[in-house]
């Protein structure tokens, strides 16, 4: 069986291009097949035989009812062919109807949603783990006895690295986070006026 | 006279409709887009959070697994029944009206 390698980055906010791209490798007879976030590996198949779609498990699920949720797609003919942190990769067969076609805006922003929840948890998180470092280092440079020069250098050295994270962090994902919430914005009026 | 206001997605009112005897999600799904003539076809992640619902309001019940299969059935309750006979009054109603207005327009 061929398989064929493609190296590609999305972010959390571009899963839609994600699941896209991965539409039409299917309809070239490219399924998808494993990712490490970077690299996509696929098998040949037959074209356009599956639908693929990204899904993130919900919040508010424990892991007891995830996997009722991914048993009970199963049970409906989705199956899960990948996984990437806590992202899914799962896929229809376009013969059952793929993924269907009810309630598409209400699955669209459930799925924004979704994504916009879990790239703030995860800007907080990075954030925190940052300021806890920050923190330290201050501690380690306020109470260090006689400390050498080159244990203020290291200090000093470990103190930058950590506000750089902070900075290159929120460099990266107010962008994504803002771009995630106007989608959910949009999403939701188009779900209340309709169209 | 409605004694309550419970507006049905269509999603929603169509898997209501198919649990008129006890079937599994995927039968579900058949059954919705069978009725719809392939226009109404449900996902399973759709279907998954309506049934969730729908069990909470008591409109439908989860089924004991018979001993042979792994796939749970559900059914309409008597609560449900209702729902669906004021769904379709409240339906009635719309197309009365449309007819009614737009008659002569």
């Amino acid at each position: 069986m061929k398989k064929k390698r493609c190296l590609r980055f999305f972010t959390i906010a571009d899963y839609e291009k994600e699941e896209e791209w991965l539409n039409k490798m299917a309809a070239q007879g490219w399924n998808f097949q494993h990712t490490n976030g970077l690299l996509f590996t696929f098998v040949e198949g037959e074209p356009g035989e599956y639908e693929y779609r990204l899904d993130l498990p919900d919040e508010q699920m424990d892991d007891h009812d995830t996997e009722n949720y991914y048993r009970f797609q199963a049970e409906c003919g989705v199956e899960t062919v990948g996984r990437f942190k806590e992202w899914r990769y799962l896929r229809a067969p376009r013969r059952r109807g793929g993924f269907g076609n009810a309630d598409d805006l209400g699955v669209k922003l459930r799925m924004s949603n979704k994504a916009y929840s879990f790239a703030t948890r995860m800007l907080c998180l990075l954030l925190c783990i940052s300021c806890v470092c920050v923190g330290l280092t201050l501690l380690a440079l306020l109470f260090a006895n006689e400390g050498t020069p080159l244990s203020d250098f290291l200090h000093g050295m470990q103190l930058g690295i950590s506000l750089s994270v902070i900075v290159a962090l929120t460099v990266l994902y107010v962008p994504i986070i803002t771009r995630l919430r106007k989608r959910t914005t949009s999403l939701i009026d188009r779900l209340t006026i309709g169209g | 006279m409605h004694t309550t206001n419970n507006v049905l997605s269509e999603a929603v009112y169509y898997i209501l409709l198919s649990l008129r005897r006890p079937l599994h999600g995927y039968g579900m799904i058949k059954e919705t887009e069978r009725r719809s003539n392939g226009r109404v076809r449900l996902s399973a992640g759709t279907l998954y959070g309506a049934l969730s619902n729908l069990m909470g309001k008591a409109w439908i019940e989860a089924l004991e697994p018979e001993a042979d299969s792994r796939k749970k059935e559900y059914a309409l309750t008597p609560a449900g029944k209702e729902v669906l006979l004021q769904e379709l009054e409240r339906l009635r109603e719309l197309v009365r009206n449309g007819e009614e207005l737009l008659s002569n327009y």
